[in-house]
């Protein structure tokens, strides 16, 4: 009887070991596989399922990415940025009032690649379509088109209606002025900083919109020749020097500050600093 | 009519006593008592709204607590009735099968109120710390009134599951079969939403049978959208979700709802064979 007992005794023992060393070599052959995040569900599985845990669970798929990121070496690189792309979109899609997605999604997405940009500024839409008074999202949608798209139209769309929000920095209205103009809009630019102007309390600054005010009507001015002459010619003129002196008496000597590019059909107005 | 309410409060308070005495539904309470408190652990996992996913772990826990109620206390409760004989004593007193039915719904009603509002009085307490101890950008806005107003959309949801097992309960005997029934029942209830609206956008781009969609509504009727009455978006933000009188629908539509599951469900006691 006694016997027997220590025979099960010795059994047990000998399966908590082979446990111990069995979990302890799986565990160590983790630490070396390459990670990889799992792919996430289509979202109408996830809302078929959760109802009132609809929150929670979007939230955790959430913190399962930054935990995920988190846990890369600092220095390598994301493989599978587009997983993160659908994660992020279910994400939004059950929970879009949560903020964290939005921060981190523009963080991650846009440095990949053009696809993952556009689709980030999807997600980022709808961000604002949540958040419409919250300027750090029409802020991110206008950085993505000036930086990595280089459509500064819309960008200084986006950075103008950022502008308008609470709390945000009153430079982003002048930010969006320079990159309409700079976007070929010089109309929409001048008529952004005189806004800016208009509203400014700052007598520093304002003198400051004042002088580019005085630079984006030069502009203007050669702007609105070129339109004469493409509406009586048919077509765009080959350099500016065919305006003079016909549609303008002289092209217009502008500041340090700015330059006029001309690459037909366009008219840009840039800072010498930039192209 | 006096004698007859007597009688339910009776029996209302011996399923109230039986419950509190129970150490299941003590050790339920503490559980989501100490899931509460890791809340504070799990706001460690958001950087920027940590207001929003603390408030929305404490009310899911909230849920889960409530559901774990109603899934393994009350349906046993009412089958532990039959399956024991207590139900032929307490018929044998002057009391109607349909009082009998009210009692063991008012006095399971009581204990999912208390627990909820345990658990709501620490979720609450909870979040007001945590609004406290941050800086107000990660969590700028705590509406109480939409706290509460978050708070009854789960009693009223889980009261209204609780009609439903009442019904099932009259219905089918044991307890297996009856928790499988709602278990059915509930997931239904939150799957139905979806596919509704993924099958009325596909008829309405690509056109489809009428006939389907009036099935689906006459489906939603009886499997009612109980996330209607999910508000936890409102708690960080000034403005209600929606208006009053939509509010006050949605809550007479549920609550009209119970009250006919539990008419049918008094009729089913009525017809039963208890032998």
């Amino acid at each position: 009887m006694n016997h027997s007992r220590e025979v099960k005794a010795l059994i047990v023992f000998a399966a908590i070991i082979a446990y111990a060393l069995l979990f302890n070599h799986y565990d160590n052959l983790q630490k070396n596989r390459v990670r990889q995040l799992s792919p996430v569900m289509p979202e109408i599985i996830y809302k078929s399922a959760l109802g009132f845990l609809e929150q929670i669970g979007a939230e955790s798929l959430f913190i399962k990415t930054k935990v995920f990121f988190g846990g890369l070496e600092p220095s390598a690189p994301i493989d599978n940025p587009r997983t993160y792309a659908d994660y992020y979109k279910v994400i939004v899609s059950l929970h879009p009032e949560f903020m964290d997605t939005y921060h981190f999604s523009e963080s991650i997405l846009p440095w990949t690649g053009e696809e993952l940009t556009r689709l980030n500024n999807q997600i980022l839409i709808r961000g604002v379509e949540t958040h419409p008074d919250y300027f750090m999202l029409y802020f991110y949608l206008g950085f993505n088109h000036f930086y990595f798209l280089k459509n500064y139209k819309k960008a200084a769309t986006y950075f103008w209606q950022a502008s308008e929000k609470k709390d945000a920095p009153s430079w982003l209205g002048h930010l969006a002025a320079t990159l309409s103009a700079q976007g070929g809009d010089i109309i929409g630019g001048l008529l952004l900083l005189r806004a800016m102007e208009h509203s400014e309390t700052s007598e520093q600054i304002k003198k400051r919109y004042q002088s580019e005010i005085v630079e984006y009507k030069k502009a203007v001015t050669v702007q609105q020749a070129m339109n004469a002459f493409v509406s009586r010619n048919q077509r765009f003129p080959a350099t500016l020097d065919e305006l003079t002196p016909e549609f303008l008496p002289a092209l217009p000597v502008f500041s340090d500050e700015f330059k006029l590019i001309y690459a037909p059909p366009e008219l840009r107005m840039v800072r010498n600093s930039e192209q | 009519m006096t004698a007859n309410l007597t009688n339910i409060l009776s029996l209302a308070r011996i399923i109230f006593l039986d419950g509190i005495r129970r150490y299941a539904l003590l050790g339920l309470l503490l559980l989501s008592l100490f899931s509460e408190a890791m809340g504070l652990f799990f706001m460690d996992f958001v950087s920027h709204d940590v207001g929003r996913a603390s408030s929305d772990f404490l009310f899911s826990i909230m849920w889960l607590g409530g559901m774990l109620f109603l899934l393994f206390h009350a349906v046993q409760v009412i089958a532990w009735d039959e399956e024991r004989g207590v139900i032929y004593s307490i018929l044998s007193r002057p009391l109607s099968r349909s009082a009998y039915v009210i009692g063991v719904f008012v006095g399971l009603a009581v204990l999912l109120t208390l627990l909820l509002l345990s658990l709501g009085l620490v979720a609450y307490l909870t979040l007001n710390w945590i609004q406290d101890a941050l800086d107000p950008i990660y969590f700028p806005v705590f509406s109480s009134s939409h706290f509460i107003l978050t708070w009854l959309g789960i009693v009223v949801a889980q009261l209204t599951i609780l009609s439903v097992i009442m019904l099932f309960s009259g219905l089918v005997r044991g307890g297996f079969p009856v928790l499988l029934l709602s278990l059915a029942y509930y997931a239904i209830c939150t799957g139905l939403p979806t596919v509704r609206e993924s099958i009325e956008s596909e008829t309405a781009t690509n056109g489809g049978n009428e006939s389907t969609l009036i099935f689906l509504k006459l489906l939603s009727s009886i499997f009612p959208d109980l996330t209607r009455l999910d508000y936890k978006n409102s708690v960080l933000s000034d403005m209600l979700p929606l208006s009053v009188t939509e509010i006050s629908t949605d809550f007479s539509i549920v609550s009209l709802y119970a009250i006919i599951m539990m008419t049918f469900a008094c009729m089913a006691y009525v017809r039963r064979d208890l032998q």
